[in-house]
């Protein structure tokens, strides 16, 4: 069947309508032959019943006279007939009277029958007749007849019905070829017409009617159908248009709401399908990133901390079918951390699948700070309220007294326990307690610091194995048997110098004072350590300097000279030029002109007058002076001559003189150095009294603090007591009213005040922590403003500070130095303006290198100063007043960075100073 | 002696008994008489119809039949009518017969005997040579051993008796009514 059904319906048609055919021409002629078949042989019956008939009338009176030849005779005619073979007349007692036979061999005869019947036999049919004659029966007829003719008719008439059969077959394929294209015609037009139209999407074809049958209506149809497409794709496209004029109105209008209004899909992503260009201002990504996730997902820039909640939130909000409201966090671009506020929600479709959400983001980040800052401010207020309220219901005074009096005893011992605390923890040295088993007792934060052990990996410990090299363990150990028992030692009450051991193993010079106390009846140690590695860095390095100083000085070579008394110099020794770069003969054609013009003009008066001394006075000429080589290089020399004598009655002078440069140099080096251990140890000094005083401050400002919490917190109880206790008139209501705003502002006052000392605590506290590890990674920014706050107090009358921050990244630098150098530079540049005036701090970052530059409108530096300012000593302050080193000291803190600093003056106008480090340690 | 009459008396019994074959000749030609009633028709006036009256066989002239007629026709009806045999010797006494046998005996009278039964429906039956010729109706004559007869066609036919073509087809024809070309 399935066959068939593939077949095409040409092919279709034709084979129905052959079948058809066939079926019925073949049905239709098998029962024609059936019945041509049935109707010869009843035919055939009849013929020979009537010719036994006839025959056997004819043969009546024969058989009533007995004349059996005349009976035979009569048979005989039946040879005529062609397919009787036999004939037999029986008498009526069944005796054959006459017979008749056309072959010689006696046929098969039937039994006899003598009443009529008809019969086909084998190839024969037997027909027996009886005679009658006027109602009498004289005896029966029996007759013979070969089939072979009939079937001979009967074959032939099946060969021609099989013959028409084939005929008209081969007539009905034909008119069936010719005539299903009435019906396949249309159809297969159609087909293709459909087919044509679906490759090439043109809906305005339509097709012809032919007639109007079924096929018919299916043309009306299907051009009905197109009708109704076409129309549906005009409408389709009108549709889109207004739609995209919908979008493009959407977008701007959305563009200017303050919020970025999006679309989204409800996967851990958050999708965006469409998002408002608004979302640039708030995240600092443009909103095509989000778009599709095209460049990062929406999700990503949430907070990793909120993502949870977020997404709960918004489930929630889902599944209830309610907006949802969340406030979160957002990375920006920049990393800076924003807050948001989004109300959006689900859509739904009509049989409830949700679509996508829509909604809307707000950048709260300021409200948001506020509001932080308020609830931090409630929560304390909150807590504060409950304790208070419990305390007050509670009415038992003595138990209050009581408490009071043992919080006064726990406070004041808790006072002295910070206080110790403070000072412990604030402490540059290491505090260290030992008890009387010689374990670690007591063990502050410098110590951690200085050993590197934690306060949990130290307590405990045997101290000197613990801390010593393992060399003097002994010597310890006996030193601590004799201690602990009398509490006395060689070094007890003494300060020394020490060797101890770092948590990794590092040997580290350090300065031990110890003490001993008794503390129930035991004797215990107090240790205050401090880790002497850069002092005794620094006393090496001046002792190296000094040996180099020492050998310099032995090792300079000298140039022996003779001039006149006007100052010409008539001999100098050849080892000038590899000195100074001249050769003895441009000095002797130059003459007294070379010489003194290349003497720093600073110090030309001073040798001239020296030299004249020399021969006005025999004085020795002992001088130290500049002098420009021939490259342009300055160089020290130290010029000596002892006495003069007369030569062809001129006056002359001997004399050496030698370069010390490097002296110099090494000397400016050592007095730097001094006074950079000096600054150092004041530094260290002014580091832990900072310390301390911050924690001195910042004990009383708690206790403000806490109580102002206090003082805000009774007031709102006041406030809310006396609304409920009393309903005042509007006129005492006014009164209160104005007494509440004179709180609120008071209040303002107060807690603006204690967050500035906090700051400024603070800030000390940065500004002075030195010997915090030796490097470490530091924002520039917060160090300048840790500076700024500590000169606060000269700039605030004369100078307005102007900020220019760029973006720099974290720097590795030793912070408290370069405070220092900060310091320095912005005393300086107050002190170098006169009434009121601008200081400018920029900062940028270019290549390599970060860039602070302090511009000041001062009275600006001459040019001929500008080259001084940063030598050891050279100060504007006049002697006793400045100590000359600032500068030079904040040159070699820059110096050690592996930095440059720099400066750009004008007189009247302002000072420039540059500071240029490195953004790579190459410590 | 004894042998003698038993021969006398077969060959008596013999002649006695008719037979088809083994019947004698004037059996044969008695019987045939009832037979040729089966293929003629006499009219309504001769009374064949009505069934008691009785079929009359008359002879004229010598018996040749002797007790024949009687023996055969003694129980045996003709056209269910009983059979009465009469013998006659004159032709004046030719009554209302249905058949008339006319011995060779009369064969001097013939015309005369058929000019009596021209207007009566009588058939009759000779079995003379040359009988046919003279009007005879129907002849008896012998053919080797066959008892055959001649019909005269036309005697027949102006007689008035219905003479049917099967009796006519059996018998050699005198007369034909139709001459067959």
């Amino acid at each position: 069947m399935k066959l068939f059904q593939n077949l095409s319906i040409r092919n279709k048609l034709i084979g129905i309508i052959l079948f058809v055919t066939i079926l019925t021409l073949g049905s239709g002629f098998t029962l024609v032959i059936i019945s041509d078949i049935k109707s010869f042989k009843e035919d055939m019956k009849n013929h020979t019943i009537v010719i036994a008939q006839v025959t056997g009338d004819y043969c009546v009176s024969p058989l009533i006279f007995g004349d059996n030849t005349g009976a035979e005779q009569i048979l005989a005619k039946l040879s005529a007939i062609p397919s009787i073979v036999n004939a037999i007349i029986y008498e009526v007692n069944g005796e054959i009277f006459a017979a008749f036979s056309t072959s010689e061999d006696n046929v098969i005869t039937s039994p006899i029958v003598l009443e009529q019947s008809s019969e086909f036999v084998d190839n024969y049919l037997n027909v027996f007749q009886p005679i009658y004659y006027k109602d009498e029966y004289y005896g029966t007829i029996y007759l013979q007849a070969s089939t072979e003719l009939l079937n001979a008719k009967i074959i032939d008439n099946l060969r021609y019905i099989a013959l028409l059969m084939v005929g008209l077959t081969m007539i009905s394929i034909f008119l069936a070829i010719h005539l299903q294209r009435i019906i396949s015609k249309p159809i297969l037009n159609l087909a293709s017409v459909a087919q044509n139209i679906a490759e090439k999407e043109d809906y305005s074809f339509r097709v012809q009617k032919e007639g109007n049958d079924e096929i018919g209506l299916l043309y009306d149809g299907f051009n009905n159908m197109l009708d109704q497409i076409q129309n549906r794709e005009i409408e389709r496209d009108r549709v889109e248009k207004a739609l995209r004029e919908s979008e493009k109105k959407f977008r701007t209008l959305t563009s200017n709401i303050p919020g970025a209004v999006y679309r989204c899909a409800n996967d851990p992503e958050w999708t965006m399908d469409f998002i408002s260009g608004v979302i640039e201002d708030i995240s600092g990504y443009n909103e095509s990133d989000f778009i599709k996730n095209k460049v990062r997902t929406y999700a990503s820039i949430i907070h990793p901390d909120d993502r949870k909640m977020v997404d709960e939130t918004v489930q929630k909000g889902i599944s209830a079918h309610v907006p949802y409201i969340i406030e979160y966090r957002i990375v920006r671009s920049e990393g800076i951390i924003r807050w948001v506020y989004e109300k959006g929600q689900g859509i739904f479709s009509d049989n409830g699948v949700l679509l996508w959400l829509d909604g809307a983001i707000f950048d709260i980040t300021e409200r948001k700070q506020v509001e932080l800052e308020l609830a931090k401010y409630k929560e304390h207020l909150e807590e504060l309220v409950e304790t208070r309220t419990t305390e007050l219901t509670n009415t038992n005074e003595q138990l209050q007294q009581e408490i009071a009096e043992r919080k006064q005893a726990v406070e004041a011992l808790r006072e002295n326990e910070e206080k110790f605390e403070s000072i412990s923890a604030s402490a540059q040295d290491a505090i260290i307690m030992m008890d009387n088993n010689g374990n670690i007792s007591y063990w502050n934060e410098a110590a951690e610091k200085i050993f590197g052990y934690t306060k949990k990996e130290a307590i405990g410990k045997e101290l000197h194995r613990f801390l010593g090299p393992e060399r003097y363990y002994e010597a310890y150990r006996k030193a601590f048997n004799k201690f602990r028992n009398t509490g006395k030692g060689a070094v007890v009450g003494k300060t020394l110098e020490l060797v101890g051991v770092k948590k990794d193993g590092r040997e580290f010079p350090l300065e031990l004072s110890l003490s001993s106390v008794k503390i129930r009846n035991k004797w215990n140690a107090i240790g205050i350590v401090r880790d002497i590695t850069k002092r005794k860095l620094a006393e090496d390095m001046l002792r190296e300097s000094e040996e180099k100083y020492r050998s310099l000085v032995a090792n300079i070579p000298t140039v022996t000279w003779t001039s006149d008394s006007e100052g010409n110099i008539v001999f100098i020794s050849p080892n000038i030029e590899k000195m100074c770069g001249f050769i003895p003969e441009e000095i002797y054609q130059a003459g007294e002109r070379l010489w003194l013009r290349r003497i720093h003009p600073d110090d030309v008066e001073h040798v001239k007058e020296a030299y004249g001394l020399l021969f006005a006075r025999n004085e020795i000429f002992d001088v130290e002076y500049r002098i420009r080589k021939k490259d342009g290089q300055w160089i020290w020399l130290h010029d000596r001559s002892i006495t003069t004598y007369e030569k062809n009655g001129v006056m002359y002078a001997d004399g050496v003189f030698s370069d010390i440069t490097e002296r110099v140099r090494a000397q400016e080096e050592l007095k730097e150095m001094q006074a950079h251990l000096v600054q150092t140890e004041k530094m260290a000094s002014l580091g832990m009294l900072v310390a301390g005083v911050a924690h001195e401050i910042n004990t009383p400002v708690g206790a403000i603090t806490s109580m102002y919490d206090t003082l805000v917190r009774t007031v709102e109880k006041l406030r809310s007591t006396l609304d409920t206790i009393c309903s005042m008139k509007p006129k005492d209501q006014q009164k209160v009213n104005k007494l509440y705003k004179i709180i609120e502002d008071a209040n303002h006052v107060i807690t603006s005040g204690t967050e500035r000392v906090t700051n400024i605590v603070r800030r000390l506290k940065s500004f002075a922590r030195l010997d915090e590890a030796e490097f470490e990674k530091v924002n520039i920014h917060e160090g300048i403003e840790d500076t700024l706050t500590i000169v606060h107090h000269e700039l605030k009358h004369k100078a307005v500070v102007e900020r220019q921050f760029g973006n720099l990244p974290l720097i590795s630098c030793n912070p408290s130095q370069l405070n220092q150098v900060y310091l320095n530079i912005l005393v300086n540049a107050v002190q170098a303006i006169k009434d009121k005036g601008t200081i400018t701090i920029t900062t940028f970052h270019k290549k390599d290198h970060v860039y602070i530059q302090i511009k000041d409108t001062g009275i600006g530096i001459p040019k001929e100063a500008l080259k001084k300012i940063f030598d050891p000593g050279y100060t504007t302050k006049g002697v006793g007043v400045g100590t000359g080193l600032g500068l030079s000291i904040c040159y070699k803190i820059i110096k050690d960075h592996h930095g440059e600093i720099l400066v750009d003056s004008e007189v009247d106008k302002g000072s420039t100073f540059t500071i240029v480090l490195p953004l790579k340690s190459t410590v | 002696m004894s042998k003698i009459w038993f021969i006398v008396l077969l060959i008596a019994v013999l002649l006695q008994i008719p037979c088809f074959g083994q019947e004698s000749e004037y059996q044969i030609k008695a019987i045939f008489l009832e037979r040729f009633t089966r293929f003629i028709e006499w009219p309504n006036s001769s009374g064949i119809s009505d069934t008691s009256t009785s079929f009359i066989i008359a002879v004229i002239g010598d018996n040749p039949f002797g007790s024949i007629l009687e023996q055969t026709y003694a129980k045996q009806k003709i056209r269910n009518k009983k059979v009465e045999i009469r013998y006659i010797s004159t032709p004046d006494n030719i009554a209302d017969y249905h058949i008339l046998f006319i011995s060779g005996s009369s064969k001097s009278i013939l015309s005369e005997i058929l000019s009596h039964t021209r207007n009566k429906s009588i058939l009759t039956v000779g079995d003379t040579e040359g009988f046919a010729e003279k009007k005879v109706h129907i002849n008896f004559f012998l053919s080797g051993n066959k008892v055959k007869f001649e019909i005269n066609e036309k005697a027949v036919h102006e007689s008035g008796l219905v003479m049917s073509y099967r009796l006519l087809n059996l018998a050699k024809i005198v007369n034909p009514v139709r001459e067959i070309k």
